[in-house]
């Protein structure tokens, strides 16, 4: 336990020795730069400057020592730094002695022993720093600069497989540059750390202090790999949490490499091929993507490229430093000889060409350049045909060819034959048959040939929902109903009776003029689809027209949507909340309606709503009352309908009261408010409202 | 009264006393550290690209596999236990106390004192020719497993669903990092100059926890943000022309509107000046493009059976077939977000034996078409799509305030959840990393989301070492600090 509080109290030391450092300096400054700290007032500056810095030396020395007796660093640099060590933390105590001596004895400051003892004492302040440096970064590091750092280019992993890597050493060439990358900072003949030395082959047999760390042949038992692969908490895992990992291809490599070390002059061809991923290790694109040279392919003019952007070319390389372009016009609507006769400008370097959902055709394919690197090609959704495909031969490495939606056939199938690079062929939607699809599968077996979906794998879907469409639902004398389907040839068959619609029902051809009231329901079907749900509408005969309608009072201010005329327009509401009701609270509904003559009038429809929760109600009772001029009306029906029923959650209800025909000109309605709710409501005894949205009268 | 008046008076007197050199001295050090901070770096002008068109296509600097992302995201996180992460262990234990070794320490979002075990609450069977298991919600998916790459073993720092959402899209658990798709269309730029090069299509009825921060361009210039475009209705808000406006006029407004902003930007040079002429000129190029990109009743019949669509809603499937067709025209990052998969159990809607299922049918035929639609058309080569939650769900029945609740829910788990890759430059039909038997820790090949967005990066040929960007004195990166390409599920 206190052996690790010492080692912990050790590692402070490269903090504490800057304070030290830094106080040192300053105090040095104030004293050389005001007349030797002659002035009366930089006297306490400079005695209070020595006192730190005599006691930050003193306990980051202390810490020093605790440190240096971990181990792990140059013996030599360390010694040199030691020494120096101790004699700024004793020049700087004498310092501060003399000072303290002179200043309380207010002499003139003019002691030239204090003078070069305080210059000796910063000369060995900075050498001893650099030593300290030196330990902590490497010999050296000071002049190092990076261009020195990377004397001998390490072979790119990627590039192992060529044959022109096979005489190149596999130690010196690939693996001293890893170790050097990701190990050497710690374990080198400066540092140490385990008594490991990783910058040269002799160091690296000869092991650290737990033994050698590589056995050829045997990577598993070899702590230079299996270090490498404990988990990151582990304290062993090298290099520690914190410092650079190797990557994945690294480690690879490193094993690859114990396993088949012989000597350290091994060549890449003595060795069995590399099998781990190198994708990783150059993000940058290998020469290992491509069967060809890159470095015979010359880049495109900047210039040529921005004319074809500017002609409607989607144009870019296909990496920053591989002069193979990718080159599209996919989707323009500009589709000519000309345009495609650009393509002639950099023929040399187009590695995908996408022509599709354009307007190609047989005798615009034509005009395609030859592409000596093209290895992409896309004329899907064109009008193009079998006769295109005799141009494919121009584009030698074709190896994906998509021709999806076109009107090529088995014909131009046999075609394809000839295309010996060719892996992959998209074929959904064009005119072939199985029966060529085979064919040409078993005589070109290497290529993946890409059809549609097979639709019979997915369950199927219900078709959308059809709608019924109507300018109201309300009519006066008859209306038009129209049907549609998001698909224009789903079969849409309908009932007007309320009952259920199927394939037997009635089939829509064009609108229906309805004369008639009706429950309207609606179905779609189609080949494929499940059926879709039933849509339904009803729509109704509102009988007379009415020229006005007059209220005795007005109703509430939430509700009194359009005025009075709301009750005669022919739209009915479906919520209390949809401003097309009229309604008032505790008070009976009352309202008179102007007929445009005096007609013979046999029953009056009145649509309410009932809903618990807004206290709405349906009317108790309603009275009806008949007048030829507006001044005198005469009773003809009183329906009572009674108290609300709790199980009658209630929705809007058409209510008629029917009576002996009689010829009027106004026809007063009274709908009698519940007045308060019913004893069952959770809120009983408070004043109920009712609602109507429309009347009507036959 | 008096009184008032009196110390009206003093504070009269007391603002006549304040000179100008008060002011200067009182605020010495404010000015100073605004000054420090202009020079460390904080406005930056050293905006690559800067001056030219933000989007312009750029070659990516390795070799990319994708050219393009589709991410799906699955807002809420989806319990891996029900879908991807088969534990038949988990089943036995169905009903038993949860062990306390994997309570101890933790810290769980609604979880209190010692929870039951839950089991799979659905079927598992191997799928497909790589036999990867699949639940019985995924009847679909089934068809296209051997094209997906399942990784089991994600894993996040964040437990809560905002903070998660951000650290999934911005490699941050707070605010302010630019989103995934930003970055890409920042590293970038997009095919096709007339539509947006981010695109993002909301579903399930609500914008994800996070809000549009995870579609945001953090402190990227802010033409990199996200364009949300809505599948019903207008795609894009206030994008048409008011009535009475020719197309012509508005050219000749966003001209000369355009003009005064260059001169504001040769005056001044902020970066934002050059986003607002940029987004004008890409909406007024938007007005012609996006109406005919976003629209759906376009596609034949076939496509509607295959995605399961319904025009006019916005539904998980409609965003689906619109992100193909956003695709297919060079969209550079097409983000989908699906909402409604915290299975918490606290509710119908939010309950493993309930709103779960409809999750999945929302979800399992869409994103199966999509990518039997990618490969039938030979994109999917090119495409990566990605699929996941924020964080995964707990091995244990969730017991909200210690009690058993009427619907069957697990909590929020950060350890261990499943995604899935496809497409461009991901190996298909396989499974990568493991969980315990419980499926409560990662134990092999553990992911974590900075490697996710690490690989995405490298399947778009981009180091994600060294997509950077400097603000306020430091090069900021979407893996920040950490992340390593899974190069194992690299096709």
């Amino acid at each position: 336990m206190f052996e690790k509080f010492l080692q912990i109290l050790g590692h402070f030391h490269p903090l504490l020795v800057h304070i030290p450092i830094g106080t040192l300096v300053l105090t040095y400054i104030l004293y050389r730069f005001n007349g030797h700290g002659n002035r009366r007032n930089m006297r306490h500056a400079i005695s209070t400057g020595l006192f730190i810095s005599t006691g930050a030396a003193v306990l980051s020395a202390i810490c020093g020592l605790l440190l240096a007796r971990q181990g792990g660093y140059d013996e030599d640099l360390l010694s040199w730094h030691k020494y120096l060590g101790f004699v700024v933390v004793g020049f700087s105590l004498i310092l501060w002695y003399i000072h303290q001596d002179i200043y309380k004895r207010d002499k003139t400051f003019t002691s030239t022993a204090f003078r070069w003892l305080f210059n000796l004492c910063m000369i060995a302040l900075v050498v001893g720093g650099h030593l300290g440096g030196s330990l902590t970064h490497g010999r050296g590091y000071l002049f190092k600069t990076e261009a020195r750092a990377v004397n001998s280019p390490p072979i790119d992993p990627s590039t192992l497989s060529q044959p022109d890597i096979g005489q190149r050493k596999v130690y010196e060439e690939i693996i001293q540059p890893i170790l050097k990358d990701k190990c050497t900072s710690c374990h080198n003949p400066d540092k140490k750390k385990g008594d490991l030395i990783l910058t040269d082959s002799k160091g690296l047999l000869a092991g650290g202090k737990n033994g050698p760390v590589v056995k050829m042949g045997d990577p598993e038992s070899s702590a230079l790999y299996t270090n490498l692969q404990k988990p990151l908490e582990d304290d062993t895992h090298m290099p520690p949490d914190g410092k650079r990992q190797l990557t994945e291809t690294e480690k690879e490599l490193i094993a690859w490499w114990i396993k088949n070390h012989t000597s350290f002059d091994d060549k890449v061809a003595d060795f069995p091929a590399f099998e781990g991923k190198l994708a990783i290790i150059s993000s940058s694109p290998g020469q290992n993507q491509f069967d060809f040279d890159l470095a015979a392919i010359r880049p495109a003019d900047q210039k040529i490229i921005r004319n074809l952007q500017e002609d409607g070319y989607k144009i870019f390389s296909l990496a920053q430093d591989i002069p193979l372009l990718d080159v599209s016009l996919a989707f323009n609507k500009k589709m000519d000889r000309k345009t495609l006769g650009q393509l002639k400008r950099v023929q040399g370097q187009v590695y995908k060409l996408d022509l599709s959902h354009t307007g190609l055709t047989d005798d615009l394919a034509s005009g395609i350049p030859d592409l000596p690197y093209l290895e992409h090609l896309n004329l899907g959704n064109t009008a193009i045909g079998d006769a295109s495909l005799d141009e494919l031969d121009r584009f030698p490495r074709l190896k994906k060819l998509n021709l999806f939606q076109t009107n090529v056939g088995d014909a131009g199938l046999e075609k394809l034959k000839s295309l010996a690079s060719l892996k992959q062929l998209y074929l959904w939607k064009t005119k072939t048959t199985p029966e060529g699809i085979e064919a040409l599968q078993s005589a070109m077996p290497g290529v993946e040939i890409v059809q549609g979906i097979n639709m019979d794998t997915l369950v199927k879907m219900k078709l959308p929902l059809p709608g019924i469409r109507t300018e109201t639902n309300l009519f006066n004398d008859s209306i038009v109903v129209e049907m549609t389907c998001f698909f224009k040839d789903a079969a849409l068959h309908y009932t007007l009776d309320g009952s259920d619609p199927g394939l037997q029902s009635p089939r829509y051809m064009q609108p229906l003029v309805l004369k008639e009231g009706a429950d309207i329901r609606l179905i779609a079907f189609k080949d494929g689809w499940e059926s879709s749900d039933t849509a339904t509408l009803q729509v109704r005969k509102a009988g007379l027209k009415i020229k006005e309608v007059s209220l005795l009072k007005d109703p509430a201010k939430r509700y009194q949507a359009d005025g009075p005329g709301t009750l005669a327009d022919l739209n009915l509401g479906s919520d209390p909340g949809d401003g097309k009701w009229l309604a008032y609270q505790g008070e009976d509904f009352i309202a008179t309606l102007q007929l445009e003559a005096l007609r013979p009038v046999s029953k009056v429809k009145i649509n309410t709503i009932q809903n618990h929760g807004l206290w709405v109600f349906y009317p108790k009772s309603i009275e009806v009352e008949l007048s030829a001029d507006g001044q005198t009306f005469q009773p003809v029906a009183k329906n009572n309908y009674g108290s609300p029923q709790r199980a009658d959650k209630g929705t809007t209800k058409l209510i008629e009261v029917a009576f002996p025909p009689a010829q009027a000109k106004y026809v007063k309605v009274i709908l009698r408010n519940q007045g308060k709710n019913p004893s069952w409501h959770p809120q009983r005894g408070k004043p109920s409202w009712i609602f109507c949205d429309e009347m009507m009268v036959e | 009264m008096k009184g008032t008046e009196l110390f009206t008076e003093l504070r009269i007197r007391q603002l006549q006393m304040q000179t100008r050199r008060h002011f200067l001295q009182k605020c010495t050090t404010g000015l100073g550290a605004l000054a420090l901070g202009s020079l460390t770096g904080c406005m930056n002008r050293n905006v690559p690209g800067h001056g030219k068109n933000p989007f312009a296509t750029k070659s990516p600097p390795g070799f990319a596999k994708a050219k393009r992302v589709i991410y799906l995201h699955m807002a809420g996180a989806p319990s891996q236990l029900e879908l991807f992460d088969y534990k038949p262990e988990l089943a036995k234990l169905d009903g038993k106390p949860c062990p306390g070794s994997l309570l101890e320490g933790r810290r769980f979002a609604f979880i209190q004192g010692v929870p039951k075990m839950l089991g799979p609450q659905y079927r598992f069977k191997p799928c497909g020719q790589s036999g990867t298991y699949l639940s019985e919600l995924l009847p679909h998916f089934s068809n296209v497993v051997d094209d997906a790459c399942v990784i089991k073993s994600m894993h996040t720092d964040e437990f809560n669903h905002a903070p998660a959402q951000l650290f999934m899209h911005t490699g941050h658990g707070r605010l302010g990092r630019p989103s995934m798709g930003s970055w890409v269309s920042y590293g970038l730029g997009t095919e096709n100059q007339d539509l947006p090069g981010f695109i993002v299509l909301v579903s399930g009825g609500k914008t994800p926890d996070a809000g549009k921060s995870v579609w945001g361009s953090g402190f990227l210039p802010s033409v990199y943000q996200g364009v949300q475009c809505r599948s019903d209705g207008e795609p894009v808000l206030y994008l048409n022309d008011p009535k009475g406006m020719s197309r012509d006029q508005k050219g000749k407004i966003i001209e000369a509107i355009n003009k005064i902003n260059e001169e504001s930007y040769k005056t001044f040079g902020d970066p934002e000046t050059l986003t607002r002429i940029e987004q004008f000129e890409l909406a007024y190029r938007m007005q012609a493009s996006v109406p005919e990109a976003m629209d759906i009743t376009r596609e034949p019949a076939s496509m509607h059976a295959l995605y399961g669509t319904t025009p006019g809603q916005s539904t998980f499937a409609n965003n689906a077939l619109l992100a193909r067709r956003l695709a297919e025209r060079g969209v550079r990052f097409i983000q989908l977000f699906h909402w409604g998969w915290d299975a918490h159990g606290a509710g119908r809607e939010e309950a493993l034996n309930m709103g779960f299922k409809d999750r999945c049918k929302e979800v399992d035929r869409a994103m199966s078409a999509l990518i039997l639609d990618l490969k039938q058309r030979g994109l999917l080569e090119e495409t990566l799509v990605v699929w996941g939650g924020e964080f995964g769900r707990t091995p244990m029945r969730e017991n909200r305030d210690g009690k058993v609740m009427t619907w069957i829910g697990r909590d929020h788990h950060t350890e261990c959840f499943s995604i899935w890759m496809a497409g461009g430059g991901i190996r298909g039909g396989m499974t990568y990393g493991e969980t315990d038997d419980l499926g409560y820790f990662g134990i092999q090949d553990r992911v974590h989301v900075n490697d996710l967005h690490a690989t995405m990066l490298h399947c778009l040929g981009i180091d994600h070492e060294k997509l950077t960007y400097s603000f306020q004195g430091r090069p900021f990166r979407l893996t920040d600090t950490g992340g390593k390409v899974l190069d194992k599920i690299l096709a």
